[in-house]
């Protein structure tokens, strides 16, 4: 179970790229008829080694070893190994951790629009440490955007677990509307509404953000800047062009902690860590304890 | 001496500074004094055969050829001919991907990135790569694809980092302008900048309108 | 002195508040988390943020002070169990490979690293190196190594692809086969029928389109026989002479045997109930696929190493389990799932319908079928419906129609066989549900089917098929062929042995070392995981031949 493997991550832009696939040769279908001859006749030789360079041969770290050959220090060690403990201990305390799960915005097959983040992004680049020196960046040219929303693709699967996201979110957009002059933002939810009557008065204080009660049908990439444009339906359809579209994700659980959880035998969700902040919550195994979210 | 010390940084400076052409000549394999040194050669001008091609010179520029100290006729036939090849394809700048003075610039670039550790250390580790006794730190053994593949790789990466810098260092600049001049995609650009700067080669100058502008850090010490 | 020992699950905001209060109160604190560093600031979801702070910044560095901290980093809990406030946890960490008691947190490793990749702490905003500090500041630094790329991960029997692939490039056949086979025995088999689920995870994709894996490896093999190459057969240096019997001589059951062989086992018999081997892959899949001669070549390949088949010998009926058992140091069970799923129609028990797989059976062995002619109906929607129907038109049947309640995005069969049958002239009737087999004089000869509709989409987006009401019809056939799923004939074994059976009749196995709750029994392929892809057996042949490996070396 590693992290690292994610899908669209950093591939070079080899100079061979595109070029397509080889495509297996085959008997016509009427040479097919009445008998069972082989359909595919497989790749000629120079085919296959065509086809082959193709591979990008993957590989992340290297073992060429120029970091231990630069390394000082000599800190950097290849040969250190990985290390077992057996811990007894009179106290388990399990955190929520930090997955979420990422719904795409329906248009954004296979998440490819450049200008379609992700709350947890933007959190990344509103940290001072972030990669980002705490701006909000469009991904397709590193431009500060202006007009932003907030999308919820989802129904949440319980209330606290919708008002999460949604407050996550809020803050974001509190947080880019403190940074960036003249910014416009949205929070698009079919929640919205529910989440504004569970929110009460604190939404109120909230201004220069508007929130719609509403669902996105559709995203698409728009010219060359790649704006995206929202088609969404909010008591009649409405089309709004963005500079940056964020999706909210909902929290979930993290496999590490479901399985430990199991494995002790306590039953947990994503819910059970969302009382009050830092508070301490017993289960129903003496010993066991769910820090709540802070 | 012996070709294997024919270093791919030295070659580029040849070209940067107008060498129309290189042959490089080296003993037949095989025959190697200090056993390995010509495989290390033509591995090595391989390498910088590919870069110097993805920079936009004419890889017919440069070449390494076989030939023992002791065949005075085949010195002058390899001469002559390679001079030949060099000018039907004309001087430096004519008969190239790019013309003159953009040639240069990216030679120069290119010279950067030879001189630098990365593409030296992982030339140096191909032969222990690709054999089936050693391989890499983790005992993974490469194929010969591989190993043309991560080169070609770190070649594009490092030309594309060595660009942005060296565009830097003359003015600093927002991403979508750095990526117009180089001719780099814009979010590739973005993610270059970036990582520029997680290595402390590069910091944020300061945001006109909505373009964040970045400039070259110089280094402390 | 610590008075109390905690572990503390998660290095996000919450766990460090956690161990640090723990710690205070002069409490041991193990803090173990999954990734290679803790912390991070969070804007929080708990409170709608006025003014002041925006995030909220754990204090990193005081875990990094607290002597009675102990961060393990890259942590996986591999046990936790215990009763009232005592607790036992394994914990198996990760190495780094940078000793942080010698790390000054310079930073000329990241400098120098000529690898990009994906940065998980900050979402792929920008691109680490593959030595690197994970969040800033956290001067936690490790060196990135994947276990293997994502093609192999994804192969069930984690084939090298990487390599196998690379020696086609460089125009080295032999040893690219010679790659595939320290794994897999079948290159030309799986290099054919493959649904190769390693190219719907291949990086290229997202440039432009997936390496053409399965067929690569179907390359090197057949480059081998074009080129009449006599293959390398491995002779081991060590020799056992325990007796091993595998039960069927399918793709699991023979790719164990060539493991135990290649371990050294001198006495394996492969026990076949049907006239040839090769399981499903001579039965199951249809010659225009896979021709048997083609097949002969990998099994020769596997007899080679000193494995005997015997075929025509059925298990409780040539010779009795107990036979076998007694006879045998281990016995592995690998009859497949060769026994058709009932289509739970009415009249399914007429004359004229068929479990497809006896169509595909006997077109492959050569055996007479009923019926060949007219009109055929097809029910199901995966890869062994489409061979159905492909074989169907081949043994004569003038018009094969396939009925599938839902659309033709929904159909579980590879997109590629979908085309070639609709190409070789198959009708499919999407959202078209058999309701029940209409009969004649006893005969079947049609199926009454029912139209459905998409409803509305669900909370998770699908829409779900509905019936429309009235819409009821009747299709013509002479011939049914059911091919909804297949199921283990487990009747072999006797009830005095206490196997488990699963709900596809399979044989419930340890998922590691695939052993039943037989000592000394081990069960593979099909009918230890029910019907899947040939490949998986194959890889379930492998481990089980690793485990029968371990347990009689360690009798």
């Amino acid at each position: 179970m590693y992290i690292y493997e994610k899908k669209g991550r950093y591939i070079i832009d080899f100079q061979d790229i595109p070029a397509a696939r080889a495509k297996m040769p085959e008997i016509h279908v009427p040479e097919r008829q009445g008998n069972f001859e082989e359909v595919e006749t497989g790749f000629p030789e120079e085919m296959a080694v065509a086809e082959a360079k193709r591979c990008l041969s993957c590989r992340r770290c290297l073992g060429c070893a120029l970091c231990w050959a630069e390394c000082k220090p000599e800190a950097i060690n290849f040969d250190l190994p990985d290390q077992d403990f057996d811990l007894d201990v009179d106290k388990v305390i399990l955190t929520s951790g930090m997955q979420r799960k990422i719904v795409p915005v329906a248009g954004n097959v296979s998440n490819k629009h450049m200008n379609v983040v992700t709350d947890l992004q933007v959190e990344r680049m509103l940290a001072d440490t972030g990669p980002s020196n705490g701006l909000i960046l469009r991904p397709q040219d590193g431009e500060v955007p202006k007009k932003i929303a907030f999308v919820q693709t989802f129904g949440a699967d319980n209330d606290s677990v919708r008002d999460a996201t949604l407050i996550f979110g809020v803050n974001e957009a509190i947080l880019a509307q403190k940074k960036i002059e003249g910014a416009e933002i949205s929070i698009i939810s079919p929640a919205m509404d529910a989440f504004k009557e569970s929110a009460g008065g604190d939404l109120d204080k909230v201004s220069g953000v508007n929130f719609i009660n509403g669902t996105v049908v559709e995203a698409a990439e728009v010219g060359e800047s790649k704006d995206i444009e929202v088609k969404y339906d909010a008591g009649g359809e409405k089309t709004e062009t963005f500079d940056l579209v964020v999706l909210l994700t909902q929290p979930e659980l993290p496999p590490s902690i479901q399985d430990a959880a199991k494995m002790v035998g306590v039953e947990v969700n994503y819910v059970s860590f969302q009382g009050k902040a830092g508070e301490m919550v017993e289960t129903d195994k003496p010993g066991v304890v769910l820090a709540q979210n802070v | 001496m012996c070709t294997g010390r024919v270093d791919p940084a030295l070659v580029a400076d040849a070209f940067v500074n107008g060498a129309d052409g290189i042959l490089v000549l080296g003993c037949y394999f095989g025959d190697c004094h200090y056993i390995t040194g010509n495989y290390m050669a033509k591995t090595k001008l391989d390498m910088a055969t590919e870069m110097l091609a993805y920079a936009g010179l004419n890889p017919i520029r440069l070449q390494f050829r076989n030939l023992s100290s002791a065949e005075g006729a085949r010195f002058a036939k390899h001469n002559t001919e390679f001079v030949e090849q060099i000018k039907e394809i004309g001087p430096l700048g004519t008969g190239d991907k790019i013309g003159m003075p953009e040639l240069k610039e990216q030679l120069q670039i290119a010279q950067k990135a030879l001189a630098g550790p990365k593409l030296r250390w992982v030339v140096g580790k191909k032969p222990v790569f690709i054999d089936d006794d050693k391989g890499n730190k983790y005992g993974e053994v490469f194929t010969q694809h591989e190993i043309d593949r991560t080169l070609s790789g770190i070649v594009i990466d490092e030309m594309a980092t060595q660009s942005i810098m060296a565009a830097l260092q003359k003015k600093p600049a927002a991403v979508k302008d750095l990526a117009k001049e180089l001719e780099i995609p814009a979010p590739d650009a973005l993610k270059y900048v970036l990582a520029l700067k997680r290595r402390g080669f590069v910091e944020l100058d300061g945001v006109e309108g909505t373009s964040p502008i970045y400039k070259y850090k110089e280094a402390q010490s | 002195m610590a008075d109390k020992k905690v572990l503390v699950m998660g290095g996000g905001a919450a766990g460090i508040q956690a161990a640090l209060s723990e710690a205070s109160a002069g409490n041991k604190v193990y803090l173990a988390e999954h990734f290679p560093s803790v912390g991070g600031e969070r804007i929080p979801q708990d409170r709608i943020i006025a003014d002041g702070d925006a995030f909220t910044v754990p204090d990193v560095a005081a875990i990094k002070k607290n002597e009675n901290i102990e961060f393990l980093s890259n942590a996986d809990v591999q046990s936790l169990v215990g009763e009232n406030g005592q607790y036992k946890a394994k914990i198996h960490c990760r190495t780094a490979r940078v000793d942080m008691e010698k790390c000054d947190d310079c930073g000329e490793c990241i400098k120098v690293c000529p690898i990009h990749m994906y940065d998980d702490y900050n979402e792929g905003i920008e691109w680490r190196t593959a030595v690197d500090f994970f969040n800033s500041g956290s001067g936690n630094y490790n060196i990135f190594k994947e276990d293997m790329p994502v093609c192999q991960r994804t192969c069930p029997i984690n084939l090298d692809i990487r390599t196998y692939v690379g020696y086609i490039a460089d125009g080295k056949h032999a040893e690219s086969l010679a790659t595939i086979r320290k794994k897999l025995p079948f290159p030309l088999s799986v290099g054919r029928i493959c649904p190769h689920p390693c190219e719907e995870e291949c990086n290229r994709q997202y440039k432009d389109e997936s390496i053409s894996i399965c067929f690569l490896k179907r390359f090197a093999g057949d480059y081998e026989i074009n080129n009449n190459v006599e293959p390398r057969i491995h002779v081991p240096e060590e020799k056992y002479s325990e007796k091993i019997a595998i039960l069927g001589a399918g793709p699991s059951g023979l790719t164990c045997a060539y493991h135990l062989a290649l371990f050294g086992y001198e006495n394996i018999t492969v026990y076949e109930a049907l006239p040839e081997p090769g399981g499903m892959f001579r039965v199951g899949i249809p010659e225009y696929r896979l021709p048997a001669h083609i097949l002969a070549k990998d099994i020769e390949f596997i007899t080679k190493h000193g494995v005997e088949i015997k075929c025509g010998v059925r298990i409780g009926q040539d010779i009795s389990f107990d036979e076998i058992k007694a006879n045998h140091d281990a016995v592995l069970i690998a009859i497949g799932a060769h026994k058709g799923t009932s289509i739970r129609l009415k009249n399914e028990d007429a004359e004229g319908v068929f479990d497809g797989i006896k169509l595909l059976k006997d077109a492959n062995l050569g055996d007479e079928f009923p019926i060949t002619k007219g009109k055929a109906i097809v029910i199901g929607g995966g890869n062994v419906a489409m061979d159905v129907t492909r074989t169907a038109l081949r043994v004569g049947f003038d018009e094969v129609n396939l009925l599938y309640r839902r659309t033709r995005k929904e159909l579980p069969a590879s997109p590629w066989e979908v085309d070639a049958a609709e190409e070789e002239g198959v009708k499919f009737n999407f959202l078209t549900a058999p309701q029940e087999v209409v009969v004649k004089d006893g005969k079947a000869v049609g199926v009454q089917c029912l139209k459905m509709e998409l409803g509305e989409p669900d909370a998770s987006g699908r829409r779900k098929p509905m019936p429309v009401e009235g819409s009821e019809f009747v299709m013509d056939a002479d011939a049914i062929f059911g091919a909804i799923g297949q199921v283990t004939d487990n009747s072999l074994v006797d009830e005095k042995y206490g196997f488990t059976f699963g709900r596809k009749l399979n044989f419930e196995v340890n998922p590691e070392t695939f052993e039943t709750n037989v000592e000394g029994v081990y069960a593979s392929g099909d009918a230890a995981t029910g019907a899947n892809i040939a490949v998986r057996a194959c890889a379930g042949g492998m481990k089980a031949a690793e485990s029968i490996h371990k347990y009689l070396r360690g009798k």
